[in-house]
């Protein structure tokens, strides 16, 4: 079945999806036992009211109040700032609650398709990764939100963020994430190593080389080799930015090729230069090294600085630098990986119009700036002139990082690409879109350095599964 | 005379009323109607979202997708060629074999510390019993704090004993993963032999032992000849329990490696979840959970037929 038609499919079919998407997650069950998998009963027991917004009595109380709930994996402060604009929300619409959840960034994709498999749908939902995004919108859980962003011009958005899908939108973006080295500028200085931005790999590994110094227990780049995808990440922006890549724009698999052999042993090479605790390391774990001097810089996507010089060593104030990962020689082009997900509204919604209004109040210029305060210097804005806003500015981490935090934008703005919507201009394909390619790429520099094959072997193993997995 | 058949009869008569269908029915099938809620019961919340789950390793389904596609056994065909399942077979037999001896040998030595009379008893068993106590995750974080590869205290420790001369990364090292893996369950999970042992250790009689004293029989000859023989039985369940959970335990895995360094430590339970949920497969990651199940089934069988009769 082709994409097109499982989406025209699902518009057009009517609201009796219960009983097979209870079975199916029930099944799911099968596979892990999942607490909370099976859905309740509806809310409401009253009519609706409201035929305006294609609403069925689902989620609509006995005194004709609408329930909108969504779903998001903003961290703890932003949360507080969501749950005030939501309320802001409530009063406006007078009629309306909004039910607000925050799952973890990982469970997000599995959270929300669990409640539309159990007939009660997130109304409005962020799904925490481009990846996640392509691959809902393909799957029909989501439907098109044109009118939300072309009301209000598509100037308004970050260009690059916008994702469309057969000539349509379906996320609205708010902030988002870019990929960044973070370095110790203290101890680049005290080893003499050059100093960033790198213009080759060359550069970088030669400073990788002059900082790593075992009898401390200092190493100058870690390489993170772990199963989830994000650990696919950098090796995956090293393919793209020597010219390699997944697939191509006629959705052919590319990824067996000599500028993906060539990444891949540079990320072998850099090994050389990484403790093997960081193959295996966790997520969260990626960032406390540098604080604690072990790494001399890392990557990582959130950028969590000021909060981790707070947490782990004060004393780093303003020693914590931000720059963007090399590409192979000053005459390529970097590639920063961006995430600007946004938020989308669920085919399955009884409230369509209240979810588009609600998705335009969240990505409302002056609620972005509120959300970015939340945890200043987090996140990078994804609509424009968020920067020229005074109020992002009377932040006082923010002034005491405004170098810091401007580098990072401009990292998104010079070099920043959302992979599954960028990769290729005219398509959006699910293999560049899913995490899972991420995955596969993660798992070829696994069997490069943990398990010693060779580059372009690796290259063509993992090359054979994608093929096979997205025949 | 004519009044005693008239009250006959009306005895009868309210007899009949007052006879439910139930009385014509015979034992057997009352019971079949008793347990009838229970079984509709255990069909829906159990055995219909197995078949349901057998269904979907039939077919090409997404985790995100609303509907999915026939395949056939093409999901089973391309799990047990991929040698990828093999490998995470391999990892959990070898998985559960360590956890199980690990928890047999510590299970059964400290139900025998605590089968004497000390001071302090009650004390120690509280203690050697609290791992059962400490949720799973909190004994997963802490020893990833311990053997943290770079500054973890067990590193610092024997680096300065000098059994190692450079840090250790216990949990990014294929070499190293697996054990310490088998470690963890280890010691999280010994109590539940600790008890069964210590239960049926209190009910050997005393006087086996005293009349093995008399004969002159040292302590080992006794714990051959009397202890573990009496312990039979109790070792029988024990094992087959603790490997039927350890084969299918996920958290502790998940937790600590997430089947890591590449698939390393990957078991049958961890490739169903990262297939379904990560790769957002879902109907070949139920292929996977339903062959996880055969090869326990098959285990357990040969399990029954190889040990049943001399643990009785």
């Amino acid at each position: 079945m082709t994409r097109s038609s499982k989406q025209g499919r699902r518009k057009n079919r009517p609201s009796k999806r219960t009983r097979r998407r209870f079975i199916k997650t029930a099944g799911a069950g099968t596979v892990v036992a999942l607490a909370g998998c099976t859905g309740s009963e509806s809310e409401g027991g009253g009519t609706e009211s409201d035929s305006s917004d294609g609403s069925t009595p689902g989620t609509t109380g006995s005194n004709g109040t609408k329930t909108i709930r969504v779903i998001n994996s903003a961290y703890q402060p932003v949360q507080e700032v969501f749950t005030e604009i939501f309320n802001e929300f409530e009063q406006q619409e007078g009629n309306v609650n909004v039910e607000y959840n925050r799952v973890d960034f990982a469970d997000a994709p599995q959270q929300a398709a669990q409640a539309q498999a159990a007939g009660e749908p997130w109304d409005v939902m962020n799904l925490a990764s481009p990846g996640n995004n392509v691959t809902a919108a393909q799957e029909g859980l989501l439907q098109p939100i044109n009118s939300v962003i072309e009301d209000r011009g598509t100037d308004y958005w970050n260009e690059k963020s916008l994702f469309k899908l057969d000539g349509d939108y379906y996320f609205a973006p708010n902030f988002g994430s870019v990929i960044k080295l973070n370095y110790r500028q203290d101890l680049f200085e005290e080893a003499g190593a050059p100093m960033p931005p790198f213009d080759s790999w060359d550069e970088y590994m030669s400073a990788a080389e002059i900082l790593t110094d075992t009898s401390q227990n200092r190493y100058g780049h870690p390489v993170f080799l772990g199963n989830n995808h994000f650990h696919g990440v950098w090796p995956m922006m090293l393919i793209m930015m020597n010219g390699g890549g997944v697939v191509n724009p006629d959705g052919q698999i590319i990824f067996d090729s000599e500028e993906t052999a060539e990444a891949l042993q540079f990320v072998k090479d850099m090994n050389e230069y990484s403790p093997t605790s960081a193959h295996n390391s966790s997520i969260p774990d990626m960032r406390p090294p540098l604080y604690q001097g072990q790494y001399a810089m890392t990557w990582y996507s959130t950028n969590q600085v000021p909060s981790d010089i707070a947490n782990y060593n004060p004393d780093l104030q303003g020693e914590v630098k931000v720059t963007h990962v090399p590409a192979p020689s000053s005459g390529d082009t970097p590639v920063a990986r961006m995430t600007g997900t946004g938020y989308g509204v669920s085919s399955e919604t009884e409230h369509p119009e209240i979810a588009k209004r609600l998705v335009k109040h969240i990505t409302d210029r002056e609620n972005v700036v509120r959300q970015l305060l939340g945890q200043p210097a987090a996140k990078i804005p994804m609509v424009s002139g968020v920067l020229e806003e005074d109020r992002l500015w009377e932040s006082e981490t923010l002034q005491q990082y405004e170098d810091h935090y401007r580098n990072l934008v401009s990292i998104a703005e010079d070099y920043g690409r959302i992979i599954a919507v960028n990769e290729n201009p005219e398509t959006v394909n699910p293999i560049t879109g899913r995490a899972l390619s991420e995955a596969m790429v993660v798992g070829a520099a696994q069997d490069v350095v943990i398990n010693d094959m060779d580059p372009m072997e690796s290259a063509t193993k993992w090359a054979d599964q994608m093929r096979n997995e997205y025949k | 005379m004519a009044e005693a058949s008239d009250f006959k009869k009306k005895s009868v008569s309210i007899a009949e009323r007052i006879r439910s269908p139930v009385d014509d029915l015979s034992e057997n099938q009352v019971g079949v109607i008793l347990a009838l809620p229970l079984v509709l019961l255990l069909t829906l919340l159990y055995f219909y979202p197995i078949a349901r789950g057998f269904i979907f390793s039939l077919q090409e389904l997404s985790l995100f997708a609303t509907s999915g596609s026939w395949i056939g056994i093409e999901n089973y065909v391309s799990t047990v060629t991929s040698s990828r399942f093999w490998g995470a077979l391999e990892n959990g037999i070898v998985y559960t074999i360590g956890s199980v001896a690990v928890t047999l040998v510590i299970g059964v030595g400290t139900a025998l510390v605590l089968n004497r009379s000390f001071v302090g008893k009650r004390f120690v068993t509280g203690l050697i019993l609290s791992p059962y106590m400490i949720p799973v995750v909190g004994i997963v974080l802490i020893f990833r704090w311990l053997f943290n590869g770079l500054n973890g205290v067990a590193n610092y420790a024997f680096v300065q004993l000098g059994l190692v001369n450079e840090p250790v990364a216990w949990f990014s090292n294929p070499t190293y993963a697996m054990p310490v893996l088998i470690i963890i369950s280890g010691w999280a999970l010994y109590p539940f032999v600790t008890m069964l042992v210590l239960a049926k250790l209190q009910t050997i009689p005393d006087e086996y032992y005293e009349a093995a004293d008399l004969m002159g029989a040292s302590r080992a000859r006794q714990f051959i000849s009397i202890t573990l023989p009496q312990l039979k039985s109790v070792l029988f369940v024990a094992i087959l329990l603790r490997t039927l959970w350890t084969f299918n335990l996920f958290d502790i895995i998940w937790l600590g490696t997430g089947g890591g360094p590449g698939n390393s430590t990957e078991t049958l339970p961890i490739m169903a979840y990262r297939i379904a949920f990560d790769g957002l497969r879902l109907g070949e990651g139920t292929a996977v959970a339903f062959l996880t199940f055969v090869v326990l089934a098959i285990g357990t069988g040969a399990y029954f037929r190889t040990f049943n009769e001399a643990s009785v």
